[in-house]
């Protein structure tokens, strides 16, 4: 690969092992993946229903109000939990961050209007501003801004992984589009959110019906197994249009000619079978509650895998940038513990909390 | 300056983040202040069982959550975005040695905004033991964030024994970090009984809104106090040079130090003479009065501070420009190009191009052709030969400004090029 100026590294050296800091990335990219897919594909998702509702009391509507009551906690640990995965790779792939999210800096700062105007249409819609019940107008604005986002994000995420595009997009920023892979990997993410957050609907649709049976949860089950199926579905044929239009080396390794590649490849290639013959036999979805719940955990080890696939192809892409695990380190061993200390606690306050809120709402029924 | 470059045209970049840093603080420290005073009030308002005091307190956290959690947070995110644009260098410096705050900061964060959310959201859906208790744990973490923060923020002005140690305590208590600290837990305070004032006006006007007013007064008080003292404590902590950029008759900085000291002195009769001598002055006006002078003090403040950085990004360490200090002997030696890369991409090949790409390397990040800082008038018609002579002298550097660095042809090629700038500018334009 022809790298015409790559900056120089930062001389600082990594405050501990980049192992550790490799799977504090994967792991909270994970996390965040999980809310921004229930928070994307939750406003498409209800978008289309609102506009197919014909009346307020239709059940396409009543989704809409459940998601709004929904959204503002998604969107918003969408953020912060955005927040670790974006420190993480800078510090590890900083070189190449920096470089691309410049290039096309002023669409990179338009993520942040795009989300502030996304989330406040999510509280127009539910604190019922111009229609009494809300109006799916609102949550169509919060869907377009949030796939915007999701476009912007892939674009940088695509130009990080190929500075020879670098000099062609400085020229002129339309450069930024022109790479085979860039609608093929957009729309397995957008596809992988409708998916995930169909899931999520069909789970909480469940689980409510469980405790209060009502017709609308068996509508929304349904539904949600539905975008759930028909995304998964598109999304293999889309996951093969993504892997035949990466760079040819890259591919001939994820299909044989590496082993490591290959094997990730083809274990999240059989878990996307599995969740596709599960979510297939899902057909009274609001009488299957085991094998839902068991569904979506497949679901979930999937996305895992997937974003350990992700890792390992952008690995492929920077190799010529020498190996992470090479980077000067001295660990700071007491800030390191000292992080590890605090996630521990912050996540169990987190739990308390929840848990006493959740204790004390059941007691009053 | 290895990395493509990000220029905003006009106001330059440092305006950029400065618009965004602005808006974001104000939010920030509100979000701090604002809920020790809500959970603090609905604390008392539940002992005494004063229903306009709890009722004042809800009011309050609703505005306070959906103002921090969106536009706090995601204005947050805004300047981590901007300055990773425009100070790469810098940003990716302050991470490898930081990066275990920023995380640390960040489990803070969810912390803060997992317990906004439930706060809002539970308010007289669960006991008043655990609301409260959500509350203090909402006020502890925005707390900790700027307790982590702060430490960043102050290393990048005093790095202090950092600079021989590289140690990341000694870079995070720094010579400015206690003194911070207190200056911006005032801040805090101070932004919180302003805009409490301000809701208080909504209030039906009675005893026991006067009574919460006077309560208030004593929240701007306070805050006037711990952020006068943290700022003396501050003022004398700073290194020499930016101190020079601050006291001196005819400093760059005096007149927005003076104007942030006024700001306060201001604040504080104001809330003096208003909460408890006159309170029947009190009104809309007062409160929008308390909170414009906060504000002023305040960005005074981070005016001042961020000023009198220069010519630093990170004080003895990197250049604003983004050159390091250690890099300058090789870059004079072996040209700034070989560092600043990408400065000629785009560019047009022509007579000037050369010291147009040794402008946008060093000069650019702070210089705009014409509006902010404009180079344009300050180099009108002079010759290149004045101005390389000019420049060759600018290697030392003067106060705020980097030093000039480059190889002698590299400097004559700028002297040519601002020339040709200059002859615009007295030209037929």
């Amino acid at each position: 690969m022809n790298i015409p100026a790559i900056p120089a590294l930062d001389p600082t050296p990594l405050p501990a092992p980049a192992w550790l800091f490799q799977v504090l990335l994967l792991v909270t990219f994970f996390i965040h993946i999980l809310f921004l897919n229930v928070t994307l594909g939750g406003a498409v998702i209800g978008t289309v229903h609102g506009l197919l509702a014909k009346s307020q009391e239709a059940p396409g509507r009543r989704l809409g109000r459940l998601l709004v009551s929904l959204l503002p906690a998604s969107v918003s640990f969408t953020v912060t939990t955005g927040v670790a995965p974006l420190l993480f790779i800078q510090l590890l792939y900083g070189q190449v961050f920096y470089g691309a999210t410049v290039l096309v800096g002023w669409l990179w700062l338009a993520i942040i209007p795009l989300i502030v105007v996304g989330y406040y249409s999510v509280y127009l819609y539910k604190f019922e501003v111009g229609t009494p019940g809300g109006r799916t107008l609102w949550l169509g604005v919060a869907g377009i801004c949030f796939v915007a986002v999701a476009l912007v994000q892939v674009l940088v995420n695509v130009l990080q992984l190929t500075p020879p595009r670098w000099e062609a997009v400085a020229m002129a920023v339309g450069a930024v589009f022109r790479d085979p892979t860039i609608l093929p990997r957009y729309l397995h993410f957008v596809l992988g959110s409708l998916a995930l957050a169909g899931m999520f609907l069909a789970v909480v649709a469940v689980e409510r019906a469980h405790r209060t049976p009502d017709p609308f949860f068996a509508w929304l089950a349904r539904r949600g197994v539905f975008w759930a199926l028909a995304a998964t579905g598109l999304q293999m044929a889309d996951g093969f249009w993504f892997l035949f239009s990466l760079p040819r080396d890259l591919l001939i390794a994820l299909v044989g000619g590496q082993a490591m590649p290959t094997v990730h490849l083809a274990i999240g290639m059989m878990l996307g079978f599995l969740v596709l013959i599960l979510l297939s036999g899902l057909r009274e979805p609001e009488r299957q509650r085991t094998v839902l719940r068991l569904t979506a955990g497949v679901l979930g080890v999937t996305v895992f895998a997937m974003i350990g696939l992700r890792d390992v192809v952008r690995a492929m892409y920077l190799s010529p940038l020498g190996r992470l695990r090479e980077l000067p380190q001295t660990t700071q061993a007491d800030v390191t513990m000292l992080f590890l200390v605090v996630f521990v606690l912050g996540l169990a306050t987190v739990a308390w909390m929840v848990r006493s809120v959740l204790r004390e709402r059941r007691a009053q029924g | 300056m290895d990395y493509p470059l990000f220029l905003v045209p006009h106001i330059g970049g440092s305006w950029l983040i400065g618009a965004v840093a602005i808006f974001h603080v104000i939010i920030a420290h509100f979000a701090i202040g604002g809920g020790l005073l809500t959970v603090a009030t609905e604390q008392i308002g539940a002992r005494r069982g004063n229903a306009l005091w709890l009722e004042f307190a809800r009011k309050h956290a609703v505005f306070l959550v959906l103002l921090s959690s969106v536009l706090g947070a995601l204005s947050g995110v805004a300047i981590w975005f901007t300055v990773g644009l425009v100070h790469p260098a810098a940003v990716a410096s302050l991470i490898r040695n930081f990066v275990w705050g920023w995380a640390i900061e960040w489990v803070f964060f969810i912390v803060e905004m997992a317990a906004a959310l439930l706060y809002v959201g539970t308010w007289d859906r669960v006991s008043r033991r655990t609301h409260l208790a959500i509350g203090w744990i909402y006020f502890v973490a925005a707390y900790l964030s700027l307790v982590i923060i702060n430490g960043i923020v102050t290393f990048m002005l005093t790095p202090g024994r950092w600079l021989e140690t590289r140690a990341f305590w000694d870079g995070f208590f720094n010579p400015t970090y206690w003194p911070s600290l207190i200056l911006r837990s005032g801040i805090a305070l101070m932004l919180a009984g302003a805009y409490g004032w301000l809701v208080a006006t909504r209030l039906p006007r009675d005893g026991e809104r006067a009574e919460l007013v006077r309560y208030l007064t004593l929240w701007g008080i306070a805050g006037v106090s711990v952020a006068g003292a943290g700022f003396a404590w501050w003022a004398g902590n700073i290194p020499a040079e930016a101190r020079a950029l601050i006291f001196p008759a005819g400093a760059l900085l005096r007149t927005t130090y003076a104007l942030g000291l006024v700001a306060l002195g201001v604040l504080a009769a104001l809330l003096v003479v208003v909460g408890f001598l006159a309170p029947r002055a009190f009104g809309v006006a007062a409160g929008i009065l308390a909170i414009v002078l906060t504000g002023t003090y305040f960005g005074a403040y981070e005016r001042v501070r961020e000023g009198s950085r220069k010519p630093y990004i990170i004080h003895g360490y990197m250049y604003s420009n983004g050159i390091r200090v250690d890099e300058v002997d090789r870059l004079n030696r072996d040209g700034v190009l070989t560092k600043a890369r990408w400065a000629g991409v785009g560019l047009a090949v022509g007579p000037t191009s050369l010291g147009q790409q040794v402008f946008r390397a060093q000069c650019q990040m702070c210089h705009n052709l014409d509006g902010y800082l404009a180079i344009r008038p300050l180099v009108a018609g002079q010759d290149a030969e004045g101005l390389a002579a000019f420049l060759e002298a600018l290697r030392a550097g003067r106060p705020g400004m980097p030093p000039i660095v480059g190889t002698e042809k590299e400097i004559e090629g700028l002297a040519a090029y601002l020339a040709s700038l200059g002859e615009t500018a007295g030209g037929v334009k």
